[in-house]
């Protein structure tokens, strides 16, 4: 058995079934990671306790103690997310020492279903990037060319998926950080709905935008790890007390019944030809499988980049203020503390333990947030966010389910937005607004530009009605037929 | 640059010779605003880094700017973007972090306290 070829529940199966062990799944990756990661750059650091606890998976299961449907599954972490005694960087220098007392609940679930920790993988500096160029561990690269990014700001759990160093990965997505290296990096990226996954133990960039979920190989993995990672959490009040569907197993292909709206605004100036052209097959592929076409618009999303930095920044700056060199993470060095005044050792730690792109958002949320320009930045950005969510109410009224493109182009190369970030922000056009409506979304990949770049579509759901998100999904990874299609030797 | 703004310590700005001085843009992102901003962020900002900055969040600002031909008389902000559930747990005693646990991230510590410069 390949386990590059097995889905997440084969794996755990085969796990029960002492078919194969956790041990050998975990030794497997690790053998990839050091093969091949050294070029790709997408962990930052592997858990070294991962084949002593895969051993005590394979014993369970020998002495007749095996549950979870993650049984003895190895899964990389976005290095957002905490892990108890294990390193969590945020990728940023300020919490580059940092071990975390505790376990997200992410993390927690997960075990709990028996899924073992293999590594962090690698960001832009506090999921602020949409390139994994931020990063205080350096660059990830596209495993299907190196020249290019492979996305972010989840571009390390993408591109491990994509080079088969993990079978499946976790993700955050504030503005399209699962959907947009998704599609840049040829794998299934899906973001529940706002209030389905709980944040606690997440580092927050913007609360009211982020959101965890599963980078995949298949829609049925992606439906899986939802199902596991979802659900109310009595240590993050915005969780839903709505039950979690069996998702993996209610997926069916056959989209009859299905209304699929084609959003109006997709065809931008700077649209890409390619990218246009692979969301317009995956239009006919939904059409192929039973789905009614109809047209909707959300003539807004135009304002969504604007909106969302605005919103997202501003509460960039709040979040952020708890770095501050006192009770972990870097503290500038000082020749004595007594006398220094308190405000030089603030800044000097905070201007030391963060880069560029992470002052240049708290500079634009403090601007946002300051005396004078709270109502003409802040508040008018909210509510141009309520009007938009009100125009996807309306949409949503006339379909299931909006199909549009993840992103403008395909995959960039490495320096090519790196000093403009206006026209990395720009990337962000057709993600950003799902997150400030907290509708879910899903990067499915359908098709390559003519350099041989992966391009994904997107789909986006109404509240919580990810059962015809991921249905969708699946007809259209039927249609595509890229199984096997990888950018390693297999 | 003003003197009470914290500097970077691996940026010398007296190499900055009078010629090279970043010129800021007087706009929206001028010199004070830069200083301002960067003294409520509590962030130690470059020379270099503050002209880059002020450029680069001009021009961002500058097209943000766009949503104010957004009509919103009357609209309510959107603050979260699902309904919020409101909902109770009982009210019992939990095992929390120990002291340890909480301290052993701390960059400097004395016991269980904390270290940092006179507050007072």
């Amino acid at each position: 058995m390949n386990p590059l070829q097995m889905s997440l529940s084969e794996m755990a199966e085969g796990v029960r079934q002492q078919k194969l062990s956790s041990r050998d799944l975990v030794e497997f990756y690790r053998g990839r990671i050091q093969k091949f990661d050294k070029e790709i750059n997408s962990f930052i650091s592997l858990n070294e306790e991962a084949g002593a606890e895969a051993s005590r998976i394979d014993e369970a299961v020998k002495s007749g103690r095996s549950n979870g449907r993650l049984l003895g599954v190895p899964i990389g972490i976005k290095d957002l997310l905490c892990t108890k005694g294990l390193a969590t960087t945020a990728g940023s220098k300020i919490l580059s020492n940092f071990i975390p007392p505790y376990d997200c609940t992410v993390v927690s679930r997960l075990k709990e279903e028996g899924a073992i920790v293999l590594g962090k993988l690698n960001l832009d500096e506090f999921a602020m990037g949409s390139s994994n160029e931020t990063s205080y561990f350096g660059v990830c690269r596209n495993p299907w060319n190196k020249a290019y990014v492979p996305g972010g700001s989840s571009g390390g759990s993408a591109a491990a998926v994509a080079m088969g160093l993990a079978p499946a990965t976790i993700g955050t997505d504030t503005g399209g950080s699962i959907r947009q290296p998704a599609s840049f990096c040829g794998v299934v990226g899906f973001k529940p709905t706002y209030g389905r996954v709980s944040r606690y133990g997440i580092v927050a960039y913007a609360s009211s935008l982020d959101q965890a979920g599963p980078m995949t190989r298949s829609v049925a993995d992606a439906a899986l790890l939802s199902e596991v990672i979802s659900g109310q959490d009595p240590l993050d009040q915005t969780t839903t007390q709505r039950k979690v569907p069996t998702w993996q197993s209610q997926l069916k292909a056959d989209l009859k019944g299905l209304k699929v709206g084609v959003l109006k605004e997709f065809v931008t100036d700077s649209l890409h030809a390619d990218v246009k052209k692979t969301v317009n097959a995956g239009i006919e592929a939904l059409c192929e499988a039973g789905a009614e076409i109809v047209e909707v618009s959300v003539p807004l999303t135009k304002f969504a980049v604007p909106v969302y930095y605005l919103i997202a920044a501003s509460e960039a700056s709040s979040n952020l203020a708890r770095y501050d060199g006192v009770k972990y993470g870097h503290r500038a060095e000082f020749s004595s503390l007594s006398g220094l005044d308190l405000e030089t050792f603030y800044s000097k730690t905070r201007g030391e333990g963060f880069g560029d792109e992470v002052k240049r958002r708290i500079m634009l949320g403090t601007y946002c947030l300051s005396s004078g320009y709270f109502d003409q930045y802040y508040t008018k950005a909210c509510q141009v966010r309520r009007l938009i969510k009100n125009e996807y109410d309306s949409a949503f009224a006339k379909c299931d389910v909006i199909v549009s493109p993840v992103t403008t182009t395909p995959a960039f190369k490495i320096g090519e937005r790196v000093s403009d970030p206006l026209q990395m922000y720009m990337n962000d056009l057709f993600t950003t607004s799902t997150n400030l409506a907290g509708l879910p979304g899903i990067s499915v990949p359908f098709g390559f530009s003519v350099d041989r770049l992966p391009i994904g579509v997107q789909l986006t759901g109404a509240p919580f009605a990810e059962q015809s998100l991921l249905n969708c999904a699946s007809a259209l990874e039927v249609a595509a037929n890229l199984k096997g299609v990888v950018p390693y030797e297999s | 640059m003003s003197s009470d703004r914290p500097r970077d310590p691996k940026n010398n700005s007296q190499d900055v010779v009078e010629s090279q001085k970043p010129q800021l843009n007087q706009q929206l992102f001028n010199q004070e605003t830069i200083d301002k901003i960067a003294k409520l962020s509590r962030l130690a900002v470059s020379d270099q880094q503050a002209l880059a900055f002020s450029q680069q969040l001009a021009q961002a600002l500058k097209h943000f700017e766009e949503i104010s031909t957004v009509e919103t008389g009357g609209i309510e902000p959107l603050i979260t973007p699902t309904q919020i559930e409101n909902w109770t747990r009982e009210d019992v005693v939990d095992r929390g972090l120990s002291v340890e646990d909480m301290m052993a991230n701390a960059p400097e510590r004395v016991g269980n306290l904390f270290k940092v410069p006179p507050v007072v």
